[in-house]
């Protein structure tokens, strides 16, 4: 299997500049993924993986602004590359597929356009296009394919809309999909099946796959590997199987134990997580996690804890796996 | 959040939320004067009304003269006695333009008390009764919506003979149509939400209901709807007495730029200080209601 | 036209009938209500015999119950008689249909430049926020919040006609006789700037504004942030995307200050004395010809009325979730 590197993301800082202050949505943040392998990025709202999926791409909405690190595609860094040529990124090599496809689809333009605007180029014939837009409606297996792709979004279902949105994005063959919570908004029967679609339309394509969810589950059905994500740095992070036998981090330890298993034995009682998520803009002190952690130590208050490798490619951020 | 004070009294609940929400609206309001003063053209319209407020108010005082006052200068152009310049009757531009202030002033406040009133009743009646009445009321809102108002206005005043009482009547029965919607929006959504129910928990009657929850919500977006209106209404009268239908018996910054049409080669200064005036007078009450509408509904600022 | 969008016009003018017909009868109340005889305006202070009058009282119905003559009224107007001059006895309708050429010009050439650039001036100044553009458009609202319009036509009739003598300050026409039609057209659009550019002016700052709003507003959706994420060019995602969309609230906005373009219409022809439908209302208010007056009012308020419809007609074509619900 091939393992070269595709994406490489280091150190990224994404900084929210707001009257309440500087919030550090994403801090110091660092990921690979390879060419065909999909990544998981688990964590709850507000953890910034949100912010990070629009980083790589591109898209911080004001006030927000990356601060340092750096993103490279195939090693050329994206954030040194003019406007120009992030567009040919966007257009060729990096996807996105957003959460609630019913806001992210332009209301009064028809399916097939929006798809067909990704590919269209001055000297392509509109009806090669179109060809091409119907064929991704197929690929994506929505029924009428020619039909649909003339309807307009509010005329579709939320999972035919989501599909919509994925073959905008797979229509480019990009190296690498962003999908960003794609059946949270959606029906649990949906949910599965478009989860499914995106995984075989990776093995189709050989596309690497970035999937943000902050459903664990969801990420244990497509992804390989995972990063736990919390208050924008990565806890953990490693093969999802790992992970899920073995969780390192206390804070993966409690999103586990906080999932309902049906077939967990019954009378296991509830262990929701206390407090929240911490003010990004003045984080506290040391690991982040430390005043809702149950294992904190002194350490943890002092300073922040670095990455300590704990197996092959099982990396965890905590004071407690200090070797 | 101010909670009730502390001591335990065997309170009538809806007395002790009335004087809550009391509480609560000082703090709103304290809060939005704030967020008012840091906006530095809301506060220019502030400034620019006060100023018209006190040339009406200090008319007789500031005045040189008396406006209807027919002197020998006809036409005379900005000097020392006249420091605005004369019309063609020569009557003084300034005192005019001073005691303009007044009938443009009462206009656009009594214009707009009858417009509010009405148009809260109809809104309240209409939102929180629905069903038909809701119907036959909108129904009826839309008619005085979409009647052209200053074309009517026109004919009415021109068939009844102007008076200021009656522009001022004539202006407010036909502009309370966009506040009556305003209302009835803020009753339809705020009829189903959970503080309604709660009240009605406590034995609140409708009457209570109404005036105590709903209605200052719905103050926000009427006040800045109707300081909107004071200028139109200012105008509206403006230009009625433009055309030459404002009371004779009144002075009026429009009917002064009626009398100047004739003379604006010879005298530009009969028409450029009353315009100005109207300027004034609408550009800052406009102001002001977005000012208003800033500091009662603040939105998310985009920075950077 | 598909099915539904013609169902939804029928609805909507089934909705605003009841407005055309509330304007047809106010007139007729107002027209009772006004203070004189109406025989007296056909007859005026001729000498005629009491015959005569109770005749024509006769043939105008006015002995007749008051509903009874509200229904013939309303006949007459179904069938275009809106009355008599009072003044020129000729037809109310002739002479509002000799009035209308100079109005339509005025207006149809103010509104497409006020469309126009005051679209263009608000995307401009939404995409650079606080910029020199968006500061002048802001200052240009001024202008269309806080001026009455007959007083920006008497500042620019003082300033560019009288003072400068670039333009006309008067009329439609010069009154020369010895012009070709080429010149005679040059002269017309000469004694057009002025006026149309006050009402430009005056209903480009709405528009601006509105559009500016709007673009803000439509800007910070997220199927722009998808429509980025295609790799389109931001000139596309602007015109394409968000234009159109923000498009939406500025055409209903525009068409319920349809209003708006009547009293201007009034104001400005009557500064700048162009003989149009405007300059007319003020001349027989003077006159105190009310027939034609009142005829005036009903074609004022079909034209609202179809201005109305016209708009709804065109937001639901814009908006295709309106069209195919």
């Amino acid at each position: 299997m091939e393992t070269e590197q595709l994406l490489a993301v280091q150190n990224l800082s994404t900084h929210f500049f707001t009257d309440r202050g500087e919030i550090r949505a994403v801090d110091r943040l660092s990921l690979q993924v390879s060419v065909g392998e999909a990544v998981g990025l688990v964590g709850e709202s507000g953890s910034g993986k949100s912010v990070m999926a629009l980083s790589i791409m591109g898209l911080v909405p004001m006030p927000g602004r990356i601060v340092d690190g750096r993103i490279l595609l195939r090693g050329k860094n994206l954030l040194e590359l003019p406007e120009r040529e992030i567009r040919q990124v966007r257009r060729h090599e990096i996807a996105m597929v957003f959460q609630d496809p019913s806001n992210y689809l332009n209301p009064i333009l028809s399916v097939g356009e929006q798809i067909a605007e990704g590919i269209a180029e001055a000297k392509s014939s509109r009806k090669d296009v179109w060809d091409r837009v119907v064929a991704a409606l197929e690929a994506v297996h929505i029924p009428e394919a020619g039909r649909v792709a003339h309807s307009y979004p509010h005329q579709l279902s939320g999972g035919m809309q989501q599909r919509v949105v994925i073959a905008a994005a797979l229509i480019r063959h990009p190296s690498l999909v962003i999908a960003d919570e794609p059946s949270t908004a959606l029906d649990a029967t949906v949910q599965y099946q478009i989860l499914k679609l995106l995984d075989e339309l990776r093995r189709t394509f050989n596309t690497a796959m970035i999937l943000i969810s902050h459903d664990l589950a969801v990420i244990a059905t497509v992804c390989s590997s995972l990063h736990v994500m919390y208050a924008g740095q990565v806890f953990e992070s490693g093969p999802t199987e790992r992970i899920y036998r073995t969780p390192a981090h206390p804070y993966t330890k409690a999103l586990l134990a906080a999932i309902l298993d049906p077939w967990e034995k019954r009378g296991k009682a509830l262990t929701p997580m206390g407090g929240a998520m911490p003010d990004l803009a003045m984080p506290p002190p040391g690991c982040r996690f430390h005043p809702r952690c149950p294992r904190a130590m002194e350490e943890c208050s002092a300073a922040e804890p670095p990455e300590f490798s704990i197996a092959e490619g099982h990396t965890v951020k905590c004071w407690r796996y200090r070797p | 959040m101010r909670d009730a004070p502390i001591k335990e009294r065997r309170e009538d609940p809806i007395a002790r939320r009335r004087r809550g929400r009391i509480v609560r609206s000082l703090d709103h309001l304290t809060e939005a004067w704030r967020r008012y003063c840091r906006n530095a053209l809301a506060v220019v319209g502030l400034g620019c009304v006060i100023l018209c407020i006190a040339m009406a108010l200090f008319a007789p005082y500031l005045a040189p003269f008396s406006p209807f006052a027919l002197g020998s200068q006809r036409l005379a152009p900005p000097q020392a006695s006249h420091l605005l310049g004369t019309d063609h009757l020569g009557r003084d531009i300034l005192s005019g333009v001073l005691f303009g202030a007044r009938t443009s002033l009462e206009v656009g406040l009594f214009s707009v008390l009858i417009s509010v009133v009405i148009g809260i009743l109809i809104g309240t009646l209409s939102g929180y009764y629905g069903g038909w009445v809701d119907d036959l009321l909108m129904r009826t809102t839309e008619v005085f919506q979409v009647v052209p108002r200053f074309f009517l206005a026109l004919i009415i005043v021109a068939i009844f003979g102007p008076s200021l009482w009656g522009i001022i009547f004539v202006i407010g029965i036909l502009s309370w149509a966009e506040i009556a919607r305003l209302v009835r929006a803020e009753f339809l959504v705020l009829k189903a939400r959970s503080f309604v129910t709660a009240a009605r928990a406590y034995g609140a009657g409708n009457a209570f209901i109404i005036f105590w929850e709903i209605l200052p919500n719905a103050m926000a977006t009427v006040v800045v709807a109707a300081s909107l209106q004071i200028a139109t209404s200012i105008l509206l009268e403006a230009s009625l007495s433009f055309l030459g239908l404002g009371d004779p018996e009144t002075f009026s910054w429009g009917k002064m730029l009626f009398s100047s049409q004739q003379f604006l080669r010879e005298a530009w200064w009969t028409a450029t200080f009353p315009g100005l005036a109207i300027c004034l007078a609408t550009l800052g009450v406009t102001l002001i209601a977005d000012g208003l509408n800033d500091a009662l509904n603040p939105r998310l600022k985009e920075t950077g | 036209m598909s099915n539904s969008l013609l169902a939804y016009m029928i609805k909507r003018m089934t909705q605003l009938l009841p407005v055309l017909l509330v304007i047809i009868v106010l007139n007729f109340v107002l027209i009772r209500m006004a203070p004189g005889d109406p025989t007296y305006y056909l007859i005026g202070d001729a000498d005629v015999s009491d015959e005569y009058v109770a005749n024509l009282r006769a043939q105008m119905g006015l002995d007749k119950p008051v509903s009874l003559q509200l229904l013939i009224y309303l006949g007459k107007v179904a069938c275009g008689d809106l009355g008599y001059s009072y003044i020129s006895r000729a037809p109310v309708t002739s002479i509002i249909f000799a009035r209308l050429p100079p109005t339509l010009l005025l207006m149809i050439s103010q509104m497409i430049l006020a469309v126009i650039v005051g679209i263009l001036l608000g995307v401009i100044s939404a995409i650079r926020p606080r910029g020199a553009l968006d500061m002048g458009v802001t200052l240009l609202s001024v202008v269309g919040y806080g001026m009455p319009v007959f007083w920006l036509g008497q500042m620019m009739i003082l300033v560019l006609a009288l003072k400068l003598g670039i333009f006309p300050a008067q009329g439609m026409l010069s009154l020369r006789y010895d012009l070709g039609p080429v010149d005679q057209a040059l002269d017309l659009l000469h004694h057009l700037v002025l006026p149309a550019a006050t009402l430009t002016l005056f209903n480009m700052a709405l528009i601006a504004r509105i559009t500016r709003s709007s673009m803000l507003q439509t800007m910070r959706l997220e199927f722009i942030t998808f429509a980025r994420s295609k790799g389109l060019t931001e000139r596309l995602v602007i015109f394409r995307h968000a234009l159109k969309n923000a498009i939406l609230p500025v055409v209903t906005i525009v068409g319920l200050n349809m209003r708006q373009l009547i009293a201007g219409a009034v104001l400005t022809e009557t500064v700048f004395g162009w003989p149009g439908l405007g300059r007319l209302t003020y001349d027989v208010i003077f006159a105190r010809d009310y027939p034609v007056l009142m005829g005036m009012f009903i074609f004022v308020g079909i034209t609202v009325v179809m201005a109305n419809l016209l708009t709804d007609l065109l937001y639901a074509y814009l908006d295709p979730r309106i069209r195919y619900q």
